[in-house]
């Protein structure tokens, strides 16, 4: 079931599209176009009238959650539209200067060897639709857009695994494209967490992933990222990845590193990025060179640990390495998409 | 190892909870059940869903791990000290959670059994520590930071 909202406040179902074809057909028939031009939306998400909630804007084939590049320019009334919490101090563009000196500024620690990352802008797509995630208050993990109101993680990120169950709910803040003490795009709350039950029953790291649904529609305005897969298990080797996300080392900064893909296995891929503490349920990108990267940036993995040994999915051989799950194409058509599809939020 | 009452804001008990710390062992268990959330949903799709908000945390299985308290020279607690764990030899690679001390300087690390070495990180300080993290277990390892 799917949900549109008007002017924020009264709901359609759009399951019950037959029914209200009678009265309602203007509307539905905005929707339809909605579904079909991603610029139509775009135009009309600014439109304070329309809350566009889980409107599927895009074409997804199977095997892959096709991008959404959001709105040009993100205002206040925005954000509110679509559920998100305004922070007071927040400023929507950074200053040229800021931007300059974002792009200078590096890693000065060691990771594995020299520290290669850079601090990343978040004013615009595809950064802003990187998410830091507090819970309690505290600095928890990194996660990012799929839909209006889907933020993909690792599962360590929402449940404790064969030890354990889901976190709270009400403990988690979602702020996509922080950038320090400035909550530019606002924040949401989590109204449910998802995972698979092999994460729930083994811990196993090759299932660490998970899906949280907002508690608004936030997407709408930053865009969300694209997920896919390629058939063969050694499909990515060598390939380059880049693992953006919110070290805890850099205070709510989004910071990213790049890297490449050294092993790809059936259900994860290990490589070697500069991640720590924090960066937990970034996605893996590269630029697909099959002509799809025009229509935004596309994911192919969640990052989740940092180097190991023993009992690693890297293996003992590659300590060095560190490693998150693959987005499978199984993966993508029987849990992604599965909970982006879901109930948009109940109420505002 | 400290005793004594604390409020604690680093743990998901919808806000806060109490604890008594008398010894390490209570320290593990009022840890243990006060980290668990709702119970899940296991639907026939194959996913897990969160959900029965208000029911009990079920089993009696301790989650293996590290937790101890970090206070400075002045034996105040530090609170938002950030907290790494780094395998040591074979164990397990490690979540890239982040970690921070609480209000009263305390923490707690969701581990795999093996070894690691705990840093602690905080207004340019900076101490470590050996911990070996057994099945069943919660290793205790408070921090003291000049």
């Amino acid at each position: 079931m799917r949900q549109i909202a008007l002017s924020g406040k009264k709901r359609v179902s759009r399951v019950g599209a037959t029914a209200l074809a009678g009265c309602c057909s203007l509307f539905l028939g905005v929707a339809a176009a909605l579904t079909a031009s991603p610029a139509a939306a775009q135009i009309l998400a600014s439109n304070d009238a329309f809350d566009l909630s889980a409107v599927a804007r895009t074409s997804t084939r199977a095997g892959e959650i096709a991008p959404f590049r959001g709105l040009d320019v993100i205002r206040p009334a925005d954000i509110v539209a679509n559920g998100g919490r305004l922070h007071p101090e927040a400023r929507p563009t950074a200053s040229l200067s800021e931007v300059a000196a974002s792009r200078m500024e590096r890693g000065t620690e060691t990771i594995i060897g020299y520290d290669s990352r850079m601090r990343l802008h978040t004013s615009h797509y595809p950064n802003r639709a990187i998410v830091y995630i507090e819970r309690n208050g505290q600095h928890h993990c990194t996660g990012f857009m799929i839909s209006p109101d889907t933020v993909v993680t690792s599962a360590h990120c929402v449940h404790q695994g064969r030890f354990g169950d889901f976190y709270p709910e009400a403990g988690f803040e979602l702020f996509p494209g922080n950038d320090g003490t400035n909550a530019r795009h606002g924040s949401c709350g989590a109204q449910t967490l998802f995972t698979v039950p092999e994460w729930a029953n083994s811990s196993a790291a090759e299932y660490d992933f998970a899906a949280i649904k907002l508690d608004c529609t936030i997407g709408n305005t930053t865009g969300w990222f694209g997920l896919y897969s390629l058939p063969g298990q050694q499909a990515f080797r060598n390939l380059s990845v880049f693992v953006p996300g919110y070290s805890g080392d850099k205070p709510q900064q989004q910071w990213g590193s790049a890297g490449r893909v050294l092993q790809s296995l059936e259900k994860f891929f290990c490589y070697r990025a500069d991640t720590i503490g924090g960066n937990s349920g970034g996605p893996l990108l590269h630029d697909r060179d099959d002509g799809r990267a025009a229509d935004g940036q596309w994911a192919f993995g969640v990052h989740g640990y940092g180097v190991g040994g023993f009992g690693a999915p890297c293996g003992p051989a590659f300590r060095q390495q560190n490693g998150g799950v693959r987005t499978t194409q199984d993966r993508i058509d029987n849990f992604f998409n599965v909970i982006r599809v879901a109930d948009a939020p109940a109420s505002d | 190892m400290a005793t004594g009452a604390y409020t604690t804001r680093g743990v998901s008990c919808g806000g806060s909870c109490s604890l008594r710390i008398a010894t390490a062992a209570t320290l593990v268990f009022a840890i243990a059940g006060c980290m668990a959330g709702a119970p899940a949903t296991v639907s026939g799709d194959g996913i897990v869903r969160s959900g029965n908000a208000g029911a009990q945390p079920g089993g009696d299985v301790v989650a293996p791990g590290v937790a101890g308290r970090v206070i400075g020279a002045d034996g105040q607690p530090v609170a938002g000290a950030f907290v790494e764990a780094f395998p040591i030899g074979d164990s397990p690679a490690v979540p890239e959670l982040a970690v921070f001390t609480a209000g009263d300087g305390t923490y707690r690390w969701f581990l795999q059994p093996g070894n690691y070495q705990i840093t602690i990180t905080a207004d340019g300080s900076r101490t470590t520590a050996i911990v070996s993290v057994v099945e069943g277990t919660v290793t205790t390892s408070n921090f003291i930071l000049q």
